[in-house]
């Protein structure tokens, strides 16, 4: 009898437990976002009210991916998607899963004016947009925007938090120019291993002998799209850049292989200033690990190589 | 009695279960906000603000429909207040009369405007002052620096028997 009543109580405890832990779980928005940086904006604007997970990992590279049927589970798990789109996700594989999955999908740099970049005949727009914190403002106005029609009930919450992100930002940016400053406006020469920084160059002034634009051997994507990949005529544009300008650094980036800039800075004889971060943060623990902490690094090891 | 007993033991988790729910749907639904009475101070108030920059539209705001990111917003004891970017220029005073909700009491003026970013190297302020009758009673200057919104709260009481205000 004794050890019937026993059972019983501890078999209420178990379901009372079970009862909270899902409850508490299905509290929880799922999220996911196409990349890093998207993931952290979401993170920042939901906080504990959402589970968000990027389908890209820390220093893997957007334009080549190919998605794992790991990742189509995760997208079938979500109630919200979350994309950069301007073609930054190759063969748009993030509106692929999310389209399959029959989820929503929102594009995060809707209402940003892209930068146009020339590719022969054809007009490319940059999808590299936050690299400038003003465009990283609208990522997170859309995110909030879309938040709260999910989940109207806590509108007020998520908006409280993207103000305060917002203002992170707005500082994020006066630092930068300030530290940017230190840099005189000759040696802010920005040669990187893909165009990812163009955004960069043209808020913060690097590259004024190319139009404040990007320079580097490989294009806009490191796929095979129009106006991407490494041609012999980007290549010795980009050596006669150095040579021209005198940089005296060249970087390489983490999401891509440094093998093409570590060539062209033995070539012209220029050191190599670091590894950017670009078109993903650092791994969990690393001072990149979040976009803030991805732009300052950036934006530190600028100022010490050149 | 067996049956009883297994009866009364699913009562015993049923309604344990009930009452779980219950105290968590009131933690939820939070605690009920209590609005203390407040009376005007009839005493008439003006409210004047001098920027040391120009207001620009802040690139960072947050673009809900209530706050259009014009770039300033005033309020008194939570309350909006009418302005624009445009009347505030700088280095001139822009007065706001016959301002409406002093209590008797304690009393807040929170002001934020978003200076130029180009000049984020530059602290920037924004003076407030609180007018009555024509004589100031609060005088305040609010600083930012490093490309930072100038945001703050100015305190000040209005006491019951003789009005008289205190800055805190």
């Amino acid at each position: 009898m004794a050890r019937n009543l026993l059972f019983l109580l501890v078999w209420c405890m178990v379901l009372v437990a079970a009862v909270s832990a899902e409850a508490q779980e299905k509290a929880k928005i799922k999220v996911v976002a196409s990349t890093t940086q998207i993931a952290d904006f979401a993170r920042q604007i939901m906080g504990d009210r959402a589970e968000v997970r990027s389908v890209l990992a820390p220093g893997a590279d957007p334009h080549t991916y190919q998605p794992t049927p790991d990742d189509v589970q995760i997208v079938l798990e979500a109630d919200i998607c979350f994309d950069n789109g301007l073609h930054l996700e190759g063969k748009n594989w993030m509106s692929t899963l999310a389209r399959d999955a029959k989820k929503p999908l929102v594009t995060t740099t809707a209402g940003i004016e892209p930068l146009k970049i020339s590719a022969g005949d054809q007009t490319i727009m940059d999808p590299h947009a936050w690299f400038s914190p003003r465009n990283v403002a609208v990522y997170v106005n859309n995110i909030t925007r879309a938040i709260s029609e999910y989940d109207p009930a806590n509108t007020q919450e998520y908006q409280a938090r993207a103000k305060l992100y917002l203002q992170q930002l707005r500082i994020l940016d006066a630092w930068v120019r300030e530290q940017v400053n230190r840099i005189p406006p000759h040696r802010r020469i920005l040669v990187t291993t893909h165009d990812a920084f163009n955004y960069f160059c043209r808020e913060y002034k690097f590259n004024a002998n190319n139009d404040f634009l990007s320079i580097a051997p490989v294009g806009w994507s490191t796929g095979a799209e129009v106006g991407a990949g490494i041609t012999p005529e980007r290549r010795r544009k980009v050596m006669q850049s150095i040579k021209e300008s005198g940089a005296p650094a060249i970087f390489v980036e983490t999401t891509v292989n440094p093998k093409q800039i570590r060539e062209i800075a033995q070539e012209t004889g220029v050191k190599i200033g670091g590894e950017l971060y670009s078109d993903s943060m650092g791994p969990a623990g690393s001072a990149g690990e979040t976009y803030i902490g991805m732009l300052r690094e950036n934006v530190l090891l600028l100022v010490n190589a050149l | 009695m067996r049956f009883f007993l297994t009866i009364l033991i699913w009562i015993v988790i049923i309604g344990g279960l009930f009452v779980y729910s219950r105290q968590r749907n009131s933690i939820e639904a939070g605690i009920q906000i209590q609005n203390p009475a407040t009376r005007e101070a009839v005493d008439v108030y003006a409210l004047q603000i001098t920027p040391t920059f120009s207001i620009e539209k802040d690139p960072f705001a947050l673009q809900t429909e209530e706050e259009a990111a014009s770039g300033v917003e005033l309020r008194l004891n939570g309350a909006s207040l009418s302005v624009t970017a445009e009347n505030l220029q700088r280095g001139i005073p822009w007065k706001l009369e016959n301002v409406a909700g002093v209590v008797v009491g304690n009393n807040e003026i929170y002001v934020q405007a978003s200076p130029p970013l180009f000049e984020s190297h530059q602290e920037h302020g924004v003076r407030v002052q609180l007018l009555k009758s024509g004589t100031v009673i609060v005088d305040r200057t609010i600083w930012s620096n490093q490309g930072s919104l100038v945001s703050g709260t100015i305190h000040f009481q209005v006491k019951e028997e003789a009005h008289e205000e205190h800055v805190h």
